[in-house]
């Protein structure tokens, strides 16, 4: 079963004359395990994807299922919980609180989530596994970009979530940086296995994704890697 | 709290710099307050310690003691049981050889009626007749002593200090406590039938039956002690804008310090977390910062208390200035009030899409 199934789904902003379709008979699924890339330019609809997808915003029509269970009927706090539980969202800037060393971005998720995270042992083998073990007494503002990413990473997984969504999570960084990421995540879907979407217009991660989809227009639909890179 | 205190810890100047205000603020308040009570216990220190519920003046003084005189005649129906006193007031200057001139207001009393026999004494005895006085303990102050022998006003007559007495102010001037003989001969008024200027009760209901006295609550009577409203009602006034400063001072500084930090709570909100731990961020942040700089100014207005010279009337009036905390902490979670609606009201999908 996906973990993650968009059914369906139409988004409209506006009205009258200005209304404009968004999101077009969206169908979208990802299973645990799988590293997915959504790319499209911009405007396409990339970003009203994601925040559908995460429960950030709900769909003018269709429906959202994790795990099985629909997400547009859940209330604005049970939206909260469904994404403090279940989804991980990796974003491309602001990720972390400026204020909090690296070890306590990870007290702080103990502070409003007081179950399901990750032990200490499992804490110190996934920044053992991002490379980013000798950072945590660091601030954010002390970090390159890169190491922020993958804090950022380390901050989505550390709650155990079901499903990671990045937005542009590699936005700023250079080929051999993007290549560390995209790796990274291919590795973390499968050994952790988790479904991890990213949204992204940076056709460099297709190496290393499992599936691909393409938005344009609003239209959704999956694409083998050569047929994207030719377009 | 957790988030609260990170960021304060982490910046220092910008926190400390809002605290400093909030000292200053707190600092000022106490101050105004304790300058406020200090003065307004000169005026009534006497009064209060009477422990006088009414007094019957002559109803065409204007409710002032000064002004008031009751003759035997009017006073003959009042009847005088152990709660009532008769007083003659009069303002005096008391002057001794080589020592500062000293306004005093001399109260004279019959020492079977219970001001003078309730009367406490620091040191020394009551006045045994006419030519005795017990004084406030301003006179030992400025260089008086027991048995010091003073002139009153421009009488040649000799008053000789017999007992210091403490928190004895009257319209901000020193007691001098004598007879009613004593206060009538001050009056130029030795052999006339004259009572004194008021009787005070203990009682809140007490009538002198006569058409010439009127009776007023001792609250009354104070609320019309000379300039005594009119400084109230300053300070009042300038501790409560002080206060409208702290909470308008805190609703700001939050403000823009929310505003700065409004895509880091967004994506906060994005990743899940409850606004309403976010919410109770900044207003645990606000009654912290509060709290800090309440504690601070008390300390620094102890401080100044405590350095100031004894002739500055402050008076610290503990209940009244945890109130006054309690009033700053209720404006700083007031003035957290608006940032806390824009936090709660942030929309996460303003981060999505950078």
């Amino acid at each position: 079963m996906a973990v993650i199934e968009l059914k369906n789904i139409n988004k409209y902003f506006g009205s009258g004359i200005s209304k404009v379709h968004v999101l077009k008979d969206v169908n979208f699924a990802a299973d645990r395990g799988q590293l997915i890339l959504v790319v499209g330019p911009s405007g396409s609809g990339k970003s009203t994807f994601l925040t559908i997808a995460g429960g950030l915003q709900t769909p003018t029509s269709g429906s959202v299922e994790v795990e099985g269970n629909s997400v547009e009927n859940l209330s604005k706090a049970q939206r909260d919980k469904l994404r403090l539980n279940q989804v991980g969202f990796v974003l491309q800037s602001y990720n972390l609180v400026p204020y909090l060393k690296v070890k306590e971005q990870f007290d702080f998720v103990d502070k409003v989530k007081h179950q399901g995270n990750l032990s200490k042992e499992g804490l110190k083998g996934l920044l053992e596994q991002l490379g980013i073990s000798e950072l945590i007494n660091k601030f954010p503002g002390e970090l390159s970009g890169g190491q922020t990413q993958r804090v950022a990473i380390a901050r989505a997984l550390y709650a155990d979530p079901d499903i990671v969504l990045a937005d542009e999570p590699t936005a700023a960084l250079d080929s051999q940086k993007v290549a560390e990421v995209g790796k990274l995540f291919k590795d973390l879907a499968e050994t952790r296995n988790k479904a991890v979407v990213v949204v992204t217009h940076d056709l460099r991660l297709l190496d290393f994704a499992d599936k691909t989809y393409e938005i344009l227009d609003g239209k959704i639909s999956l694409k083998d890697k050569e047929h994207v890179l030719d377009r | 709290m957790y988030l609260a205190l990170k960021e304060i810890r982490h910046e220092k100047l910008r926190y400390g710099l809002i605290v400093s205000m909030i000292v200053l603020i707190a600092y000022l308040i106490f101050i105004l307050t304790s300058l406020a009570f200090g003065l307004a216990g000169e005026n009534t220190q006497a009064i209060n310690s009477w422990d006088a519920k009414s007094i019957v003046l002559n109803k065409d003084s204007n409710i002032s003691l000064t002004q008031s005189i009751i003759t035997k005649d009017q006073a003959k129906d009042a009847k005088l049981t152990s709660k009532e006193a008769v007083i003659g007031s009069t303002p005096v200057v008391a002057k001794h050889k080589g020592k500062e001139k000293i306004s005093a207001s001399f109260i004279g009393a019959r020492k079977s009626q219970f001001i003078i026999k309730d009367l406490k004494l620091t040191a020394g005895h009551k006045a045994r007749n006419n030519h005795q006085i017990v004084v406030d303990e301003k006179f030992k102050t400025d260089g008086y002593k027991l048995g010091d022998k003073v002139t009153l006003n421009s009488f040649k007559d000799k008053y000789q200090i017999v007992g210091f007495t403490k928190n004895a102010k009257l319209n901000v001037a020193p007691v001098a406590y004598g007879t009613v003989s004593t206060w009538k001969y001050l009056r130029g008024m030795p052999n006339a039938a004259v009572t004194g200027s008021a009787i005070v009760s203990k009682n809140a209901n007490y009538k002198a039956h006569s058409s010439h006295l009127k009776t007023y609550s001792m609250d009354k009577f104070i609320s019309k002690l000379p300039g005594y409203s009119a400084e109230n009602t300053t300070f009042g006034f300038m501790i409560g804008f002080l206060m409208i400063i702290s909470l308008v001072l805190i609703a700001v500084f939050l403000y823009i310090l929310t505003m700065q930090a409004l895509p880091t709570y967004a994506v906060l909100r994005a990743q899940g977390i409850p606004a309403k731990a976010l919410v109770s961020t900044i207003t645990s942040q606000s009654l912290v910062l509060m709290a800090s700089g309440v504690l601070i100014g008390a300390a620094l207005a102890a401080l100044t208390g405590w350095m100031l010279p004894v002739g500055v009337p402050m008076a610290f009036n503990i209940p009244v200035l945890i109130w006054i905390s309690i009033g700053l902490m209720i404006m700083g979670v007031i003035g957290a009030a608006i940032p806390a609606r824009k936090i709660a009201t942030v929309d996460p999908v303003s981060v999505i899409g950078g």
